[in-house]
């Protein structure tokens, strides 16, 4: 009789791998540092913020705005159709296999380990980690919290109530994809295209008003609760049940979804990992086909450097993906010159409530920060979409200095057009008095922040064997230098406002700090481990 | 039982210390002498093992009946029947693309065929998957294992799983970390590894468990430096004649000449040509050797083209 392991091995396993992890960073000091970047910066960038701009006033007045505009019923059925999204995704999607990893597939999958005591160690780790990067999200958020120190309670639920709403989700799509498994494995009827649905009806029915007049009372519905709970925090609806008990629910229902999802995993978990994977690999075979396909010896450029950037630009547009974007750019680009030409009175600007004036400019800048950083993310990744080709890339006949201004002029432009849209539409939609004199920021910020994301990228093959996929250090520093970078930027516009030596001072401070991120970027290239 | 001895007499007296407390011997003095601790821990072990029967495999080990494999249209495996039996060695020779990592992906209980039944040690893989599991050891094609693990971790991780009794795992931890020359590498984490070693690493992992099993090894000797591959093949022919079995997929067809008592040749998802050496030779006689055999069975000779 052959002994079944148990799933304390299995957790225990993972959870060490998790310290392990942790033990790893701390000793390597490069690892720390995007770690204390990542921690302090941020925290510095919401004390700068939190200083500056009174989040006090601006969360006080945002309450009473959302209770003018912010319908209950409306976030109920919102809370609903993400769940309803989750589960076409996980139908659709490779379910709970995408948790697992390739070391399963040769070390756990052959070993006599039941799939849901793989997929419940995998999950607790999951959790772990999750609440520890809430734990440091909160840390960082501490310096707005201070400003209005009531805000603590609330901020510490809504985080714990969204992880646990999305965890939730991710098992429900979880489920549909265990559910589709099973049925396939019945019948080949055309009906079994309905298991989504049903499940998704099961989720969605008791979140609309016009089923049921008040979800809140269905609390079984995880989305009822959470909705519940965020609508009960922000003041604008209190249907006689605590948030503590809609905690409580929240956290019945992870346990609901987690176990009802183990209960479902059986070989086909292992199945579809196999053949998520064999689908990635043939993908990898196909971009390397791209990659060769693309003949510098008969390119009309001279210069390697535009070599590179060709090669990334068709490398990526034969990606689906790609090709919506330029999609997007077009259409957005047309919808924004449409809208500041028409302006549709069916889509009119947010009209500022007048207690919220002061704080609306601020409010502008963190906005045209955040969309700038969201647009800078090709720059982190031109490196890491090398995969192993970036060795490849550094033994090839190219200098240092090509490829890395390569991958920056390449990212600038790939921002810029992800970037103009978004712009645009943020600006038509807010607008607050006084903005626009802050809008030129943008033209400095992008530049920044696709520096950085280069140096972040090109790093990745120094400070790791896996040249893939960025430690989650490096991942976060991204968004944390720039948010520092963004916040000091504003600073010293902020001061030199009204004097000519801003227009001298920024561009100066901006190209040197760009030279030295390319240059840091440089150095990278020539210490890959 | 003198294989046994041996290893615990090179035992330091820390890793003596820590067998008397896996096998529960009171330690209740400050010192103890060597010699006494291990006069001890051997009398258990010998206990130990006079008690306990030795398990050997079902014949056959392995048996794949009407096999098939799809992945969309396409097979990727077509009626495969395969029969290994214990103390066997078998050589799974072909293209690239024949379907051997695929017949290897079924053994192990990765992959579910899409047609035929599949039993390892007798069990069937889909109606008791954990039993037919337990003997199977995995070598795959790019070695792979969990990177924030380190070594040490990663070894006593497997003998658990498997229900190895901790004094077993420890003495057999001690043998193949010293026999693959890993006792350097007991702290290291395994992200940090290179692929010699990863390979080595992962063969120590099946062979902290207890015999008897059932091997496989997916071009197991790539990687390896010649000490290594050596040590491979003369524990992999060891093992055999203990009574385990193993089915290797290679590509270096001198390597499966010179370890492999059978062999199964595929082309495009089907079995093309199979048997020993001699059977082969004699079915092919144009064929001088195992090379001429499959690139006869696999598309024929290529012509010399000025060469």
């Amino acid at each position: 009789m052959c002994r079944l392991v148990t799933t304390y091995i299995v957790v225990k396993n993972e959870l060490r791998q998790l310290l392990n992890h942790l033990s790893r960073t701390i000793r390597t000091p490069s690892l720390l540092i995007f770690y204390v970047i990542m921690i302090l910066g941020t925290y510095f960038a919401m004390t700068v913020f939190a200083a500056i701009y009174s989040f006090a006033t601006l969360i006080g007045g945002l309450s009473d705005l959302l209770k003018e505009f912010v319908e209950p019923a409306v976030v109920f059925s919102a809370m609903g159709l993400f769940t309803l999204s989750s589960v076409f995704s996980g139908y659709i999607g490779s379910g709970p296999s995408s948790s697992l990893e390739t070391a399963d597939e040769y070390v756990i999958m052959p070993a006599p380990v039941r799939p849901h005591q793989l997929l419940l160690g995998r999950y607790v780790r999951r959790l772990v980690r999750r609440i520890s990067i809430a734990a440091i999200v909160l840390f960082t958020l501490a310096p707005v919290i201070m400003t209005d120190w009531p805000l603590f309670i609330p901020l510490l639920m809504f985080v714990l109530s969204t992880l646990l709403f999305f965890e939730f989700n991710h098992f429900l799509g979880g489920v549909t994809s265990q559910l589709k498994t099973r049925v396939n494995a019945r019948t080949r009827s055309r009906l079994r295209y309905m298991t989504p649905f049903v499940v998704g009806v099961v989720m969605l029915l008791p979140t609309l008003g016009q089923v049921v007049p008040d979800p809140s009372i269905i609390l079984i519905v995880p989305s009822n609760v959470f909705s519940m709970l965020v609508l009960g925090l922000a003041g604008i609806y209190y249907s006689g049940i605590s948030e503590e008990v809609a905690m409580i629910f929240l956290i019945m229902g992870y346990f609901i979804g987690l176990l009802t999802l183990a209960n479902l995993c059986d070989q086909s978990l292992y199945e579809s990992f196999s053949a998520a994977n064999s689908v990635k690999e043939s993908e990898s075979r196909v971009g390397r086909i791209i990659h060769g396909s693309v003949d510098f010896s008969d390119s009309r450029f001279s210069d390697p450097m535009a070599w590179i950037i060709v090669k990334d630009f068709w490398s990526r547009m034969r990606a689906p993906f790609q090709f919506w974007k330029y999609v997007y750019f077009a259409v957005g680009m047309s919808l924004v010159l449409w809208l500041n030409v028409a302006e549709p009175p069916w889509m009119a600007p947010v009209r500022i409530p007048p207690q919220l004036s002061v704080s609306a400019v601020p409010a502008f800048l963190i906005m045209l920060v955040v969309l700038c950083q969201i647009s800078s993310m090709n720059a982190m990744v031109s490196f890491l979409d090398e995969k192993d080709n970036v060795y490849l890339l550094k033994a090839s006949p190219f200098r240092r200095t090509d490829i890395v201004l390569a991958k920056y002029l390449g990212s600038l432009l790939e921002g810029t057009i992800s970037f103009l849209p978004m712009l645009g539409l943020f600006v038509y939609f807010f607008h607050p008095q006084g903005s626009f004199v802050y809008l030129p920021l943008a033209i400095p910020l992008v530049i920044l922040f696709n520096a950085s994301g280069v140096m972040i990228g090109s790093y990745v093959p120094v400070l790791t064997n896996d040249p893939e996929n960025a430690p989650i250090a490096m991942v976060f520093s991204f968004p944390t230098i720039n948010l520092v970078m963004g916040a000091a930027i504003v600073i010293v516009v902020n001061t030199f406002l009204k004097t000519e030596f801003l227009l001298l001072v920024l561009p100066v401070v901006v190209t040197l700090l760009a030279a030295l991120f390319l240059c840091l970027s440089v150095i990278a290239l020539g210490s890959f481990k | 039982m003198v294989h046994e001895h041996d290893v615990v007499q090179g035992m330091t007296g820390e890793e003596l210390v820590g067998l008397a407390r896996a096998l529960k011997i009171p330690l209740t003095n400050r010192t103890i002498p060597r010699s006494r601790l291990l006069d001890t821990i051997l009398k258990i072990l010998e206990t130990l093992e006079t008690a306990g029967s030795k398990p050997s495999l079902h014949s056959p080990a392995i048996k794949l009946q009407s096999v098939d494999k799809r992945f969309g249209n396409k097979f990727a495996i077509r009626n495969l029947n395969l029969s290994i039996k214990p103390g066997e060695i078998i050589g799974l020779v072909g293209p690239n693309g024949a379907g051997k990592t695929t017949t290897l992906r079924i053994i192990t209980g990765i992959i579910a065929p899409s047609r035929g039944t599949v039993a390892v040690d007798g069990f069937d893989m889909k109606k008791k998957p954990l039993q037919a599991k337990q003997r199977i050891g995995y070598i795959p094609e790019r070695p792979t294992c969990y990177q924030s693990l380190r070594v040490r971790e990663y070894l006593t991780f497997v003998a658990r799983v498997y229900g190895v009794p901790k004094p077993t795992m420890l003495i057999r931890l001690k043998e193949y970390t010293e026999l693959f020359q890993l006792k350097p590498l007991l702290s290291s984490f395994i992200g940090t590894l290179s692929r010699g070693n990863l390979q080595r690493i992962l063969l120590a992992g099946i062979f902290v468990r207890e015999p008897p099993y059932v091997l496989a090894l997916d071009e197991p000797i790539y990687g390896l430096d010649p000490r290594g591959a050596w040590i491979l093949k003369k524990l992999v022919r060891k093992i055999r004649d203990e009574g385990s079995c193993a089915v290797i997929s290679t590509h270096t067809l001198e390597i499966a000449q010179g370890l492999c008592d059978r062999f199964v040749i595929m082309n495009e998802g089907d079995v093309v040509g199979e048997g020993t050496l001699e059977e082969l030779l004699a079915q092919h006689k144009s064929a001088l050797t195992l090379e001429e055999v499959f690139l006869e069975l696999t598309g024929g000779i290529p012509e010399e083209q000025g060469v």
